[in-house]
């Protein structure tokens, strides 16, 4: 009996150790590549133990543009999550309280249309409202994507919510909107946390609308990124020492509230 | 006391302000300034260019912006993209017709007959010839005549050649000493070469050129030339599918299958570069541009290693494409003027020398016969250079067609297809049928 | 308990509340149930219904967007272009199908196995939990760039990986023969995580119950799986896969990234010949029916596994 509970065990803690291994290796690399020298970069086989350098790092961050990417990322990412939860959250929770099931249904729709099919109409308007390569252009195609992840979301925190709580107060006389305000928000907090992180992970990250949207002064990180790599596409040091850099944040951000980022999404997908 | 103290101080006050006021109006010595010409005519407008990621972009005209607002009073949005992002860019933004955009940079092998066809240049005869406007320094004749004749589209002069560019062979003069290979002559020479020496147990290969789809179509065409070919005949139809060409992408595929590193498929022109500036290839053909950047030490292990050749002959003879990058003023820009002004000072006689310094081929002949110019490239390759211009073809790096992404693509095809091994007149089929499908669209 | 895709029978009106203050809030009270959808319903209309309107209108002109002449209506000749006389639509399409049936295929899979293992209570869970999440919260782009870095055929570790072990190396992106694979390779990496978090949702709701007596009666953990887990995961399983079928037909990152449709076309899907028609071609007239075609493909897909999920067992 222990023998086998013993190699269940041990091939438990294999397969895990496989599957971190596999799913960490690429990060890992990133990160350890990103010290390296050219000449150590382009060695084989792989060099594992190098002399770090902080060359591809200074090189990245002084001279270019980065930091001026990192910003517009940040707002563009803020300001999208911000007006997709000012719009997103009142619409989660009617949809949730009143059974919307046809307009949550339109709003998965939103995420089954390729990007590329509002791209050309959205381009010929802004550039008629001459709000080609600025904030609020990008941050409403951003919207796009965060506003149905919002409502897809929040419209399973909101469900989870005891009715109870609801219900007395709106015995004490609240009227929905107050019951909405004073009870159903607070409560759902830690779900409209988790939200705005996936927003702000998923504005962060894209790339299609940023690539065709964005200009000189709103590009951002992604799109920065593949520019600085097509142009000089041997030199593997600026590359992983530019993706570490434009990963670190939203990595970071994982780590920090994992447990609400797990909730959101499992949420989501179970109650979709 | 005190009147004395206040005259000492009115007095130093007026000295500093007659000082500096005489300094502002004969001003540091910039590039272009003299007197008569009013350099701050359109000073306070603001300018957007989208320009094609180039060393000339990057390190000769983007340092130097701050000059250009400084004598101008015009400030100035550089854009510099890579290639292939750089026209998808241009394109959507000329499209929206929004005048986002005052210039840009302009192949007119490619975009030539497109833009020209959409009203987006706006031709530049008209500020070169008005004085008011253009510095009496400019001197457009001492631009090369074929350069001239490259920025001319459909008659109308659409903007200011930057940089005339063959093909050139280049080779590892270390290399071939060493395995006592001679510069090859012919076709044939030249593939016995590249066999010799490859040597693929120590990741060292014969022969690297474009491998990747579209891009791969400008490398391709010595070959097709060398064996006799055209792209087009008279009437604008294709001629991929002749005998010439069938054996020019036959040739050019092999040599990348046997005796060109793993993944040419995915070589684009930046690759090219890199292969031969890390030292693994012993040849290459490409733009007589990249010089620049394999003589630089910084960015390259081979800088004063490598030779510069003729592409080797066929039976047809030894053509290249000549095509030159211009910088064009966009039809749409509401500053015409101003990007006018921006246009000459870019091309000014000192800031062309400036590029010529850098070992950037240059379209200017003054710059072009400066002894930095001379001095600076290897002599191998001014010789190899101006050995090629007379038999190159000018604009013909593509067929010269309206809808020309489309169409490299299509033939971008059969050079992968015939690099992965399939049969050459198949794929020379193939790319015949869409070709002229595109055609008789878009014409 | 879901109100987005389970049946409801209507919607449960609340009753009217008379509240304290005057006119306007009550007004607003009764009509809640609209206003409060109605500004991201509004938002979502301007920057998706109309665009999407619009592109079906243009898919029934040809309008190359680098001419001067504007577009001209020509009924459903694109159609008729697309699905009989394009040369590059159908093997797109063919791409685009085995990209996404293996990327389905594999995340789910896979990440039922994640499941499995991060179901259990072991010491440092969380942690667990939380490199697993890496993956698909990094850049794609950036991640992509990286891969690539990997998959270089002459001096790339994975290559290193596999010769060490007696393999030989692949062209991994560079042959048209391996590039598909490699794809698939990068795109399990990136969203295995997801559908491991669906599926972990899943069996952590699973009742305890009937794996308790079948362990009891002597059942193996395969038969168990079988017979117990996959019953009961099916709903999960059908939602974890209509995310991802939805993603994987809309593919582009990774794709425009690593292989621009390249090697020739054989990486080429159909949002990426969609996009090479609109911005590197300017066919804005015939990109537009692609793109009809293309939603439609997703629609279709998407109906279907809705459908399979709300089908009783």
């Amino acid at each position: 009996m222990s023998l086998s509970r013993g190699l269940r065990r041990g091939t438990f803690w294999c397969l895990l150790i496989l599957t971190l291994a596999f799913l960490l290796f690429p990060l890992v690399w990133m990160a350890l590549g990103s010290f390296k020298t050219q000449v150590d970069f382009m060695a084989y086989p792989p060099r594992w133990l190098f002399r770090p350098t902080l060359a591809n790092y200074e090189k990245v961050l002084i001279g270019g543009d980065f930091l001026k990417f990192t910003w517009n990322s940040l707002v563009i990412a803020a300001g999208s999550t911000a007006m997709s939860l000012i719009l997103g959250v009142p619409a989660a929770y009617g949809i949730a309280r009143y059974h919307q099931t046809r307009l949550g249904v339109a709003m998965l729709a939103a995420r089954m249309a390729p990007g590329i099919a509002f791209l050309i109409p959205w381009f010929i308007v802004f550039s008629k409202l001459h709000m080609v390569d600025t904030y609020p252009a990008v941050m409403l195609t951003h919207m796009v994507v965060v506003l149905p992840l919002v409502i897809w979301v929040l419209v399973g925190f909101f469900e989870d919510l005891p009715r109870e709580l609801e219900e007395s107060g709106l015995i004490d006389g609240c009227g929905v909107l107050g019951v909405f305000r004073r009870i159903a928000l607070p409560l759902a907090r830690p779900g409209i946390v988790a939200t705005a992180i996936l927003g702000v992970i998923a504005s962060w990250n894209n790339f299609i609308f940023s690539l065709v949207i964005a200009g000189n002064s709103t590009r951002t990180l992604p799109v920065a990124i593949f520019n600085f790599v097509s142009y000089d596409s041997l030199n593997w040091g600026g590359l992983t020492a530019a993706s570490s850099l434009i990963t670190l944040p939203v990595l970071l951000m994982a780590f920090l509230v994992q447990k609400h980022i797990v909730r959101g999404l499992t949420i989501g997908a179970l109650k979709g | 006391m005190a009147t004395w103290t206040r005259r000492i101080a009115l007095g130093g006050m007026a000295t500093v302000l007659v000082a500096f006021l005489g300094w502002s109006v004969s001003g540091p010595p910039s590039v272009g300034a003299q007197a008569g010409f009013d350099w701050k005519r359109y000073s306070g407008k603001q300018l957007r260019f989208l320009v094609n990621s180039h060393d000339w972009t990057n390190e000769i005209i983007r340092p130097a912006i701050p000059e250009f607002e400084q004598l101008t009073g015009i400030k100035v949005a550089w854009e510099i993209f890579p290639e292939d992002q750089f026209r998808q860019k241009l394109a959507v933004e000329m499209v929206s017709g929004s005048g986002s955009v005052d210039g840009f940079m302009s192949l007119t092998s490619w975009d030539g007959l497109r833009f020209l066809k959409a009203g987006w240049y706006e031709p530049i005869q008209k500020y070169l010839s008005n004085p008011a406007v253009t510095s009496p320094q400019f001197a457009f004749d001492d631009f090369f005549p074929n350069t001239r004749q490259i920025a001319t589209v459909g008659g109308q002069l659409i903007g200011v050649p930057l940089y005339p560019e063959v093909q050139l062979l280049y080779y590892r003069k270390d290399v071939f000493k060493a395995k006592n290979v001679a510069v090859p002559q012919t076709m044939e020479e030249w593939e016995a070469a590249a066999k010799k020496l490859t040597d693929k147990g120590n990741n060292f290969y014969g022969y690297v050129s474009r491998g990747k789809r579209s891009a791969a179509v400008y490398t391709l065409a010595p070959f097709i030339f060398n064996f006799g070919g055209q792209w087009l005949d008279k009437d604008n139809q294709p001629l991929l599918n002749s005998p010439a060409a069938v054996k020019g992408l036959e040739t050019y595929g092999r040599m990348l299958r046997e005796y060109g590193p793993p993944g040419v498929v995915n070589v684009h022109t930046y690759e090219v570069v890199d292969l031969m500036s890390q030292g693994r290839v012993a040849m290459a053909s490409d733009s007589s541009n990249w010089v620049s950047s394999f003589e630089n030490p910084t960015k390259s292990k081979v800088a004063g290693l490598l030779g510069y050749a003729r592409i080797p002959r066929g039976p047809g003879g030894s053509h290249t494409p000549l095509i030159s990058w211009a910088i064009s003023i966009s039809a749409q820009s509401k500053n015409k003027e101003a990007a006018w002004y921006f246009l000459q000072w870019a091309t000014s006689r000192d800031m062309v020398l400036r590029q010529a310094k850098a070992k950037i081929p240059v379209a200017r002949k003054s710059a072009w016969e400066s002894p930095e110019f001379q001095s600076g490239l290897p002599k191998e390759w001014l010789s190899a250079f101006q050995a090629t211009l007379p038999d190159s073809y000018p604009n013909q790096a593509n067929p010269v067609v309206v809808a020309v992404p489309e169409t490299r693509d299509a033939i971008g095809a059969a050079i992968v297809a015939v690099i992965e091994g399939q049969d050459a007149k198949d794929a020379a089929e193939r790319a015949q049928k869409s070709v002229a499908e595109i055609i008789k669209k878009t014409q | 308990m879901s109100s987005l895709t389970s049946p409801e029978v209507g919607a449960r009106v609340l009753p009217a509340r008379p509240s304290a203050s005057g006119g306007i809030e009550r007004w607003v009270e009764r009509h809640l149930r609209w206003i409060l959808p109605a500004p991201a319903v509004i938002a979502m209309a301007l920057l998706l219904v109309v665009p999407l309107v619009y592109t079906a209108y243009l898919s029934l002109h040809e309008w190359y967007a680098s001419s001067v002449l504007g577009p001209r209506f020509i009924w459903l000749d694109n159609y008729a272009q697309l699905f009989v006389r394009d040369e590059r639509f159908w093997p797109a399409f063919r791409v685009t199908l085995i990209f996404t049936v293996g990327a389905v295929a594999l995340t789910v899979t896979l990440g039922l196995g994640i499941a499995h293992l991060l179901i259990r209570n072991f010491p440092g869970r969380g942690l667990a939990r939380t490199f697993v999440l890496l993956p698909m919260i990094a850049t794609p782009v950036a991640m992509a760039l990286v891969w690539m870095t990997m998959m270089s055929p002459t001096i790339g570790v994975l290559n290193y990986v596999l010769r060490s072990v007696g393999l030989a190396g692949s062209a991994w992106v560079s042959s048209p023969r391996s590039v598909i694979p490699s794809l698939l390779l990068v795109e399990t990496w990136m969203w295995t995580p997801m559908t491991a978090l669906i599926c972990l949702a899943g069996l952590a709701t699973l009742p305890s119950e009937p794996f308790e007596s079948a362990r009891v009666d002597g059942a193996s953990g395969w038969q168990i799986f079988w017979h117990l887990t996959l019953p009961f995961m099916r709903s999960t399983l059908v939602v974890a896969a209509l995310f991802r079928t939805i993603d994987a037909l809309k593919v582009f990152d990774i794709v425009y990234v690593m292989t621009e449709g390249g090697p020739g076309f054989a990486s080429e899907t159909l949002n990426l010949y969609v996009f090479q028609t609109s911005f590197k071609y300017l066919n804005l007239g015939y990109a537009s029916a692609l793109i009809v075609v293309f939603f439609t493909l997703i629609l279709g897909a998407s109906m279907l596994l809705i459908q399979v999920r709300r089908s009783p067992r």
